[in-house]
């Protein structure tokens, strides 16, 4: 247990320990010096900003439109296969398959499939309906980031759904199948109380993932249209290391990690709550 | 027992900030070179797969055949360079020479981060300084801070056939703002209300280039971003605006004759508007010229590509693109120089740029036949007395996301122009007095 | 150990009987279809790797290559440092599994099953740690990493060498403990019944012992998942080997990868073919992994 907690504190505790110092400061890593101390200003200049509240706003569109279609189509994914069929492993692994495929490579054949000669465009042209300019329009940027990302978060989701169901005692099931539920009920008044627990913990790791996006929509979009994908993680990023202040970047950080935990608890609440009905 | 943990771990992670707070502040006095020695540290910009394979199996070897230094080069990707960098200065682990563009010589200057070349520049013939480009665009106040590897440009480039299809004349390229206008017009393609074939394409894939775009017309209407002293914003003069108000009417309205704001065009090659028809001009700059030679040669037959146009200026964007610096902690400054010299001998910075693609560090290399041969070099060497840079100053990346945000906004009509400009001005200021 | 099969048969999902019939051939074709809907991008990137230059992205679009070729593949094995960052992930996700799924799993129970002093915060903390953008961590991890005691020349205060810069030890240590997983397990432990452990208490086995032999083995599951989603992660992670690596010997896939991605020019063959590659390790893992979710299904239908 020792050396465990000895590196829990080492490599996660510490380092947000000192981030925390950091966004107390005015830190430019170009500059000589070190940190210097200036109190809250760093948390007053971005809470005065109406780029970071624009930005919030992005974030939570963002992992909240994610959420609504990944969580159902992963449980969904899980039940279909859950269960002895011909080529269920291969579907597993096919479904999976997004992933373990790098974000990078993803995310660059996305960009083609949405582009104006890209695949969705053609279909779209096959069906007699004029293209869509998906990533380079302000009303569909943001929309379109949200259907790649869902799609990438598909598999993940399914697998931890798939061990929810299968640590779900048989005999409860079959006890309510003699009590004459029908496969609905079943799912409905034993199978979903029971899958709470991951639920909440595919809900909560989806949200803090989701909200601290920044590769994915760094190549398709780098933010734009018009700022209408730039989420808090973006302008962070672009604060630490496009304009070296790193201080202001770290309270933005810290910001957004209470909006994270925010997200996370609401989230927790609202299911546990649930489950117990 | 538990409780006893965890004020464990509360004391460790105070006891240890502290530390790292220590660390953290020491750094130029814990840090310099790299411990581990007599080897040079060179970092490059890029990720280019041709040029990783000419520094390391040609010029290194060369050069420590040449110097009996050992030169350890690594390449980080352009996107990457400046969270290395960040970590590098904070851990003390910066290496001996690196490279950037230009755009950060200030910051990096002002905070002692790189030395002034300007003793070593002193022992090196007076003919040669005079014969290599772009140096003043790695000046501040006077003193070089970075030595330009090569330059790169925005030239204005057309398909010959789609020229001769809309009956235009393909040896007589638009010369002023009139004729660009006149000629996408003619060269533009409509399908309904719907674009089908832009008649002339910026690059706008997002608004750093937006405005790079915008810089060129600015030029050419002799303005300028900032004045002298590069402490006024000056790009809402009537200049500017004039500018600004001539490139958001390509794509406002009925009569547009551009489209494609956000789409990918930079080192775009094959899928290069241009390439697959959907634009008959476009202002391209070097780089993505080339990426269209290598990837559709065919189409790059009937691409040329015309000198900067003339309105009150014939100028155009560009300059000196990416650079080297030598670290102020390094310890070996002058095997740093060594190489920076041994890259900029005139054989060495045409077989980089030939390698590379770009403006070539020297300008006698205009006249060499290999350089004067490659279709997309020859016509930016050209124009290398036209191309105007960025300011150098300090906020200058903060500055020109000011500006950029809201060139966006005016190039997709949300707001107009002179509202633009006015108010990213406006911005810039309160930003540069604040200091 | 009776006790710990006796839960075990206990543990049977609901969908455990095989279908039969033409209600099992719908599914397949219900399944295959969702499938194929969420495997269209991939078929893309699969048929990019062997597509020559002049054949990437036509218009109309085209999926099987007019011209297949395993030069792209070829190319990434002999002349880039694919196969060396391959061997540096390998060894990097590996040993992230090993760790997690012993650390994680342990620690996961305890934050389920035990009730101790603190134990609440010591569990927000690890939870919450995983919120922090890691932005703002790659500085002081940097400087944890190379001031760490007596690695790379440094003395024990951290001073003089590089640490563990540019070593696997140093690309190891933020993914060493990865909280989503510690949170995964307590997740699942807390659905598991309590008489099992109640038992085993009257029978007198200790705490350890009951996570041991008890809870663990019916916990296959969620180790799979752990080591599945730990490797994944490993094996994606780019932010911190781009910042802790400097030399191409270090070098992990998705620096790499990046490579062929670099901005300005795109070599989509490559790019797509050492992605790939790539992919193989992290598919192998999943199926050794189901191997496990599908075990605890036959099981039941042979014992059950």
């Amino acid at each position: 247990m020792l050396p465990a907690v000895a590196a829990l504190v080492v490599v996660t505790l510490l380092p947000i320990a000192y981030g925390f110092y950091l966004s107390l400061t005015s830190y430019n890593p170009v500059e000589r010096g070190g940190p210097r101390f200036h109190g809250l200003d760093g948390y007053v200049a971005v809470l005065s900003s109406g780029q970071f509240w624009q930005a919030v706003l992005v974030t939570i569109q963002y992992a909240a439109g994610t959420l609504i279609l990944t969580v159902p189509a992963a449980l969904g994914l899980a039940l279909l296969v859950n269960g002895r069929f011909p080529g269920v492993a291969l579907f597993r692994s096919m479904l999976f398959l997004p992933r373990v495929v790098s974000l990078v490579a993803v995310s660059m054949i996305w960009l083609w499939l949405y582009s104006r000669d890209g695949l969705f465009n053609y279909v779209l042209d096959l069906v007699g309906l004029p293209p869509v300019s998906f990533l380079t329009d302000e009303d569909t940027a943001l929309l379109s980031l949200i259907l790649m990302r869902a799609w990438k978060a598909l598999g993940g989701g399914m697998i931890i759904f798939l061990a929810g169901l299968q640590a779900i005692p048989k005999d409860l099931l079959e006890a309510a199948a003699v009590d004459g539920c029908g496969r609905w009920r079943q799912f409905r008044h034993v199978t979903l109380p029971l899958l709470v627990p991951i639920t909440i913990y595919v809900v909560v790791v989806d949200v803090i993932y989701l909200a601290q996006s920044f590769s994915e929509i760094y190549i398709l979009t780098s933010g734009g249209p018009l700022s209408s994908t730039t989420v808090v993680n973006m302008l962070i990023y672009k604060e630490a290391f496009e304009n070296y202040r790193l201080g202001h970047a770290s309270a933005m950080a810290f910001l957004l990690f209470c909006l994270i935990f925010a997200l996370a608890y609401l989230n927790i609440r609202v299911l546990s709550r649930g489950g117990r009905r | 027992m538990r409780r006893r943990v965890t004020l464990c771990v509360m004391s460790g992670i105070a006891a240890a900030t502290m530390v790292l707070t220590a660390c953290g502040s020491g750094d130029g006095a814990a840090g310099g070179n790299a411990p581990g020695g007599e080897t040079l540290r060179v970092w490059f910009p890029g990720n280019l797969s041709n040029e990783i394979e000419w520094v390391e199996n040609e010029l290194v070897p060369a050069f420590e055949g040449e110097h009996d230094i050992d030169v350890q080069v690594e390449f980080v990707d352009w996107g990457d360079l400046s969270t290395r960098l960040s970590t590098a200065f904070a851990g003390g682990t910066a290496p001996d020479v690196f490279g950037h563009g230009t755009a950060a010589t200030a910051g990096f200057a002002a905070n002692g981060r790189v030395i002034a070349l300007d003793d070593y520049l002193a022992d090196l013939p007076a003919e040669d300084i005079a014969d290599m480009t772009f140096l003043d665009h790695g000046k501040i106040d006077g003193q070089q801070f970075i030595m330009p590897l090569r330059g790169f440009g925005y030239l204005l480039a057309y398909r010959t056939d789609l020229f001769e299809e809309a009956g235009l004349d393909p040896f007589a390229s638009p010369q002023t703002w009139d004729d660009l206008r006149a000629a996408a017009e003619q060269l533009t393609v409509r399908d309904g209300d719907r674009i089908e074939r832009a008649g002339v394409i910026l690059p706008a894939d997002n608004p750093t280039s937006m405005t790079q775009a915008f810089a060129t017309f600015l030029f050419q209407a002799g303005g300028s971003f900032l004045d002298e002293s590069g402490a006024k914003v000056t790009w809402n003069s009537p200049e500017g605006k004039e500018a600004l108000n001539f490139l958001t009417e390509l794509y406002a309205g009925p009569d547009a004759v551009a489209d494609g704001l956000g789409e990918p065009t930079s080192g775009a090659g094959a899928q290069h508007p241009l390439v697959t028809g959907r634009a008959a001009m476009s202002l391209i700059d070097d780089a993505t010229l080339k990426s269209i030679y290598e990837q559709a040669p065919d189409v790059a037959e009937s691409i040329q590509v015309s000198a900067p146009l003339g309105e009150a200026v014939t100028a155009s964007f560009g300059g000196a693109g990416n650079g080297l610096f030598i670290s102020a902690d390094s310890k070996m400054q002058d095997e740093a120089w060594a190489f920076i010299e041994f890259l900029l001998e005139p054989e060495n910075a045409k077989a980089y740029v030939e390698v590379v693609g770009g403006i070539p560090a020297r300008s006698s290399l205009a006249e060499d036949p290999d350089i004067a041969a490659t279709p997309y070099l020859k016509p930016y060497v050209d124009a290398v007395a036209q191309f105007r840079g960025n300011p150098n100053v300090e906020l200058w990346t903060q500055l020109r996301d000011i500006l950029s945000a809201q060139v966006e906004r005016a190039l997709r009509g949300v707001t107009s122009a002179d509202e633009a400009l006015d108010a990213s001005a406006a911005e810039a200021t309160a930003l540069l007095e604040q200091g | 150990m009776s006790l710990a099969t006796a839960g075990r048969d206990r543990m049977v999902a609901d969908r455990a009987r095989p279908h039969r019939g033409p209600a099992r051939w719908r599914r397949t074709a219900l399944t295959g279809m969702a499938t194929l809907l969420v495997v269209t991008p991939f078929l893309w990137m699969l048929s990019l790797a062997f597509k020559p230059p002049t054949e990437v992205f036509t218009y109309p679009p085209r999926l099987l290559p007019q011209q297949p070729t395993l030069d792209n593949f070829v190319y990434v094995w002999e002349t880039t440092n694919i196969p060396v960052a391959l061997t540096n992930s390998l060894v990097v996700s590996f040993l992230t599994v090993l760790v997690n799924c012993l650390v994680a799993t342990a620690a996961g129970y305890a934050f389920a099953r035990v009730d101790f002093g603190g134990s609440k915060l010591l569990f927000i903390l690890v939870l919450g740690s995983a919120m922090v953008p890691a932005v703002v961590q790659l500085i002081p991890l940097f400087l944890v990493t190379r001031h760490f005691p007596l690695a790379g020349g440094n003395d024990i205060l951290g001073q003089g060498g590089t640490g563990l810069l540019d070593t696997h030890a140093g690309l190891l240590l933020p993914l060493l403990v990865q909280p989503l997983n510690v949170f995964l397990a307590r997740q699942y432990f807390l659905d598991m019944p309590d008489e099992l452990a109640d038992a085993a208490r009257v029978d007198g086995a200790g705490e350890l012992r009951i996570f041991w032999r008890i809870y663990l083995p019916l916990g296959k599951p969620i180790v799979a998942t752990i080591a599945v989603l730990s490797f994944t992660g490993a094996w994606e992670d780019f932010l911190w080997p781009l910042v802790v690596v400097s030399s191409p010997d270090m070098q992990t896939l998705p620096l790499a990868l990046s490579s062929f991605a670099a901005s300005g020019v795109v070599q989509y063959g490559p790019l797509m073919a050492s992605t790939v590659i790539a992919i193989v390790p992290a598919l192998l893992i999943f199926l050794a992994g189901q191997r496990h979710f599908v075990h605890g299904l036959g099981s039941g239908g042979v014992k059950g």
